[in-house]
């Protein structure tokens, strides 16, 4: 049942994504369908929950098929061009071995991350704490709502400042729904997403750049000590860092080539980033800004609307949970203050966690040392100034975040060395991006390419 | 006469032609071929040179080493040590003894049971002549114990008195000793860990 309504979301998904654009490649496709699928399932999870549906097996497969005869029924109309997109272009010119040494070593390492995740139940203590046993109890009990767990009668601190009872529900009923049909651990929505990943971002920075590049930053990006090995854990932060990254990518595509489909899939991946955590929120508002710097030149302010759009999950969840008394104390400060020893904590936690190595592996230093080597061509020609720029409002914004944070059930130090540590892994697809489509290593990268090639 | 040797002319002309087009195929093959020789060890030094760089990087930056060399290693030496192992051994490889007294307390109890739970101090409490406590403490949290013993209820020291979960309690889990006076009956010295109903009659040692 478990593989059956996995599927079934991966050709929802599918069918979605070429739904926006029958020109995303298949790397693409394969990449965001099981997200994009799985965030839909969870989306109409809740709102079944919110309207008294519960959420039994027989119900949670049932909108799975529903969702799929949906997508089908609106492919038909461009069935043919669907149908065309899948022919097969055989064009291997640009082939080299760098390219097959890098997916050998790629395909290595995942086979053993992937196999690893699926081996092991939950067992780090984050997810056992929350997002796994949410989801676990949800399964159980048939209702996110009303769950045991969301009582106070049961749990006294569950409305208490940093409750999880307050936290984003797409995981949790990502959880529930492998479990309500037959799941014996919930490892296979990690394990899947991370892997989908992998061929969306290789997909989408191939647009960007030559493939070397692509497989290069592909690589790269996952070598990433920490996120590598948290990928394989059933805590949220590696499947945030997916959507909110790639959302945000698309975006910039969308900012430099202008077409609107990449606009539509990252606002939606944005929408699925917002769907997994609220910290989230900060990529809707990158995304705004370029729209809005694009759309002050284009005048078209309507553009600006897709964007804003990707907010409406958290403000659907926010009223879900007013409405259901899901709610705790509240820990953010809304009033502007200056607090000189927590700023120079938040800054300097913010630098530390950007300089180790250990954490993120050499990806930031590549990053300043190709933007320095980029920057003829970003001051004559603004290459790549966008990618820099999210990279910097979303950062800030995140910081600027965590000072506005009333500290009264974790200290600042634990939230920088774990939370903001995990929140950094967004950065790190959006950092490799830019490393290998900067027009100075793109250039480079594409005549190492050609130089290699056999035709 | 005349008529013979223009025909051989013709005849020398054209074998000429012949022999300069096989030579110029010959010249197009061997250059290709040297071409796709050199592409070849371009190919080769670059994915040798990628290699290279890599182990270099796996050496200089302890990080990129610990993936290699003991993340991706690890994993599979883990999974094919014993693959056919059950969902309890799995966790018990990575939670311990923590897990295996929790899978203890699952099988000892009914599903209906209302289990007092006992604290990180009472995990971590070092009996008398011994070094330390069997149990680390990973499995303290309220919420990571419903995991392993849902359907049963659990109820914390600090609720005692505060939820009505805390007038229903079935049944006190023990470690190191520790909780032995929520029992409202006497419990043997050589009793340190396990579970024990709230009811004297039912009591099985």
């Amino acid at each position: 049942m478990q593989t059956i309504g996995i599927l079934f979301l991966f050709l929802t998904g599918f069918l979605l994504i070429k739904r926006i654009s029958v020109k995303f490649t298949l790397t693409e496709c394969v990449g965001f369908a099981f997200p994009v699928g799985l965030g839909l399932i969870t989306f109409f999870m809740i709102l079944e929950d919110w309207i008294g549906i519960r959420l039994t097996p027989t119900a949670n497969l049932a909108t799975t098929i529903l969702l799929l005869i949906t997508s089908i029924a609106i492919s038909i109309p461009q069935r043919h061009a669907l149908l065309e997109s899948f022919k097969p272009q055989w064009d291997f010119k640009w082939i080299n071995l760098v390219w097959i040494l890098l997916l050998i070593l790629i395909a290595y390492a995942e086979y053993s991350n992937f196999v690893k995740t699926l081996y092991f139940p939950t067992y780090d203590r984050d997810s056992m704490a929350g997002f796994d046993t949410i989801g676990y109890v949800a399964a159980q009990e048939h209702t996110y709502k009303g769950m045991s767990i969301f009582d106070g009668n049961y749990i006294p601190q569950i409305h208490a400042a940093g409750s999880y009872i307050t936290y984003m529900p797409m995981v949790q009923l990502a959880y529930a729904y492998v479990y309500s049909l037959g799941a014996e651990t919930s490892k296979a929505i990690p394990a899947l997403v991370y892997l989908s990943f992998l061929f969306g971002f290789y997909g989408l920075t191939k647009r960007a750049t030559c493939r070397t590049a692509a497989i290069l930053a592909t690589f790269g990006m996952m070598m990433s000590p920490e996120m590598f090995s948290f990928s394989s854990l059933s805590n949220t932060n590696v499947i945030h860092a997916c959507a909110a990254s790639a959302g945000i990518l698309y975006v910039c595509l969308w900012f430099k080539n202008s077409e609107h489909r990449d606009l539509l899939l990252g606002c939606v991946l944005l929408a699925l980033n917002c769907w997994i955590r609220t910290e989230g929120i900060v990529f809707v508002f990158a995304a705004l800004l370029l729209a809005l710097i694009r759309e002050c030149t284009e005048k078209q302010f309507c553009q600006l609307l897709l964007p804003a759009a990707a907010v409406l999950p958290t403000v659907l969840f926010a009223v879900y949970a007013a409405t259901n008394g899901l709610t705790a104390e509240s820990i953010i400060i809304t009033h502007p203050f200056w607090d000189p020893v927590k700023m120079k904590a938040v800054a300097g936690g913010a630098v530390f966690l950007l300089c180790i190595s250990h954490y993120y592996g050499y990806t930031f230093l590549f990053l300043v040392i190709t933007a320095l080597a980029n920057l003829k061509y970003a001051i004559k020609e603004l290459d790549g100034l966008h990618v820099l720029l999210v990279i910097l409002v979303t950062t800030v914004l995140y910081f600027l975040i965590l000072y506005h944070i009333h500290y009264i059930w974790d200290s600042l130090d634990n939230v920088i060395n774990y939370s903001a540590k995990r929140f950094l892994f967004c950065m790190v697809p959006i950092a490799w991006f830019y490393i290998v489509t900067n027009k100075m290593v793109r250039t480079l990268l594409e005549k190492l390419e050609n130089a290699l090639s056999f035709c | 006469m005349k008529v013979a040797s223009h025909h051989s002319t013709i005849f020398l002309l054209l074998l000429r032609g012949f022999k300069k087009k096989t030579m110029s195929i010959k010249n197009t093959i061997k250059q290709a071929y040297h071409g796709k020789l050199l592409i070849l060890v371009r190919n080769l030094c670059a994915a040798i040179i990628t290699l290279l760089v890599l182990d270099a990087v796996c050496h200089f930056n302890v990080a990129y080493g610990w993936v290699w060399n003991v993340y991706i290693q690890a994993n599979l030496r883990d999974v094919s040590s014993l693959p056919h192992a059950s969902l309890d051994e799995r966790l018990t490889i990575k939670l311990g003894e923590d897990y295996q007294y929790l899978i203890f307390v699952r099988d000892a109890t009914p599903t209906n049971a209302v289990i007092f739970y006992p604290s990180l101090a009472d995990f971590t409490t070092v009996l008398p002549g011994n070094d330390k406590s069997p149990f680390s403490g990973k499995l303290t949290d309220k919420l990571s114990a419903i995991r392993i013993l849902y359907p049963r209820r659990i109820v914390m020291e600090d609720e005692m008195g505060r939820t009505p979960w805390s007038f229903k309690i079935t049944n006190v889990a023990i470690v190191n000793r520790r909780n032995i006076d929520k029992l409202p009956y006497q419990v043997p010295s050589h009793y340190y860990i396990g579970v024990l109903p709230m009811d004297s009659t039912m009591v099985k040692y």
